[in-house]
């Protein structure tokens, strides 16, 4: 669902926190990480500070719900292709270290919990599985930068 | 007339086969232990889910993955790609399942039942069963993007027939022709 498909009394909320909040986000990944953490991981529930100010809490609560399933249904629909991107921009506006982002997220798979709640099934399946390949082609281009093959981040992960 | 029966009875039993064994063939990997109930309610058939099943089945991230020139990555994504193409199947089949299990329900209940939508009915839900098996089917030996290259290799073989038609078709005129010549 769409933020133009909403109550009138909650897209407000929603407009407020893409123009206030998510706009300075530089991409969706990070867009979708951002809205997870403001969900708590007992209830399930969305809180944030600013937006249940300037609104009601319920409709700051549901404008953060929708939006991370906005962000959650843009990034599950995007090729392979523009996730790879998707991910290398992520990788950029983090400022870690590439080496070690890609390592971690691929051990601790960090990105299963950002996954939206009420979402269909088979959408997280694509996309969690689609997250594991573009962090493989970006491993995988990084060994190439290097001069080694593709199978020696086999190797490499043994050999830590 | 044996051979026939045998050669029609073998095609036809496999399907029995796989309509009986459904989309649960060989599917522990995924377990989708999920409440169907939960399912149901989850899986609305909104746009953005078609537009999943088409992504999932899709060439295009294969063609990505091609251009990377690496093995390894060709290996790990067939595998994902069957794995969720695989998990897709069970759960179209085991909503299906549920909604047909409690519609037998209500149907022993009810006083005024239709034979004849009854019978269209388990008709429409066996052909199901059985497209279900022959997806998994065709997911697991040749592929998720098996059913798409398949259509396209029709193509191809079609686009063949006709150019073979085409050149016959020529020849025959120029050996006409000839012919007329030659009288």
């Amino acid at each position: 669902m769409t933020g133009s498909q909403q109550p009138l009394s909650m897209q407000s909320a929603y407009d407020d926190l893409l123009r206030r909040t998510l706009a300075n986000i530089p991409c969706d990944l990070a867009r979708l990480i951002y809205l997870a953490s403001t969900r708590d991981y007992n209830t399930g529930t969305y809180h944030h500070e600013g937006l249940s100010v300037r609104h009601r809490p319920g409709q700051a609560r549901d404008a953060l719900q929708t939006a991370h399933r906005d962000v959650f249904y843009r990034l599950a629909g995007m090729s392979l292709e523009q996730l790879v991107e998707e991910l290398e921009l992520y990788v950029r506006v983090s400022r870690e270290q590439p080496t070690g982002l890609l390592r971690t997220w691929q051990e601790l798979e960090p990105y299963r919990v950002a996954v939206p709640m009420e979402v269909d099934p088979t959408m997280v399946k694509l996309f969690l599985s689609n997250i594991k390949l573009a962090l493989e082609v970006l491993k995988h281009r990084r060994l190439r930068l290097q001069g080694l093959p593709s199978s020696a981040s086999q190797l490499l992960s043994l050999g830590r | 007339m044996i051979e026939i029966l045998v050669f029609a009875g073998i095609p036809f039993l496999l399907l029995v086969l796989l309509s009986m064994l459904g989309a649960t063939w060989n599917l522990d990997e995924d377990s989708a232990d999920e409440n169907v109930d939960e399912l149901k309610r989850l899986c609305s058939s909104d746009a953005q889910t078609a537009a999943c099943i088409q992504r999932i089945f899709s060439p295009e991230d294969r063609d990505f993955v091609d251009k990377q020139g690496s093995a390894r990555l060709r290996q790990i994504y067939r595998a994902e790609r069957t794995r969720v193409a695989l998990y897709w199947v069970k759960r179209a089949s085991s909503e299906v399942a549920h909604i047909m299990r409690e519609h037998r329900l209500a149907a022993r209940e009810s006083s005024n039942l239709e034979v004849a939508r009854e019978i269209g009915l388990t008709v429409r839900y066996a052909e199901f069963r059985i497209l279900c098996g022959m997806l998994v089917l065709s997911i697991r030996l040749l592929g998720p993007h098996a059913l798409r290259d398949l259509a396209g290799y029709a193509l191809h073989v079609s686009q063949a027939i006709g150019r073979v038609l085409e050149e016959s078709t020529a020849a025959s005129r120029i050996q006409a022709a000839g012919n007329l010549r030659g009288a």
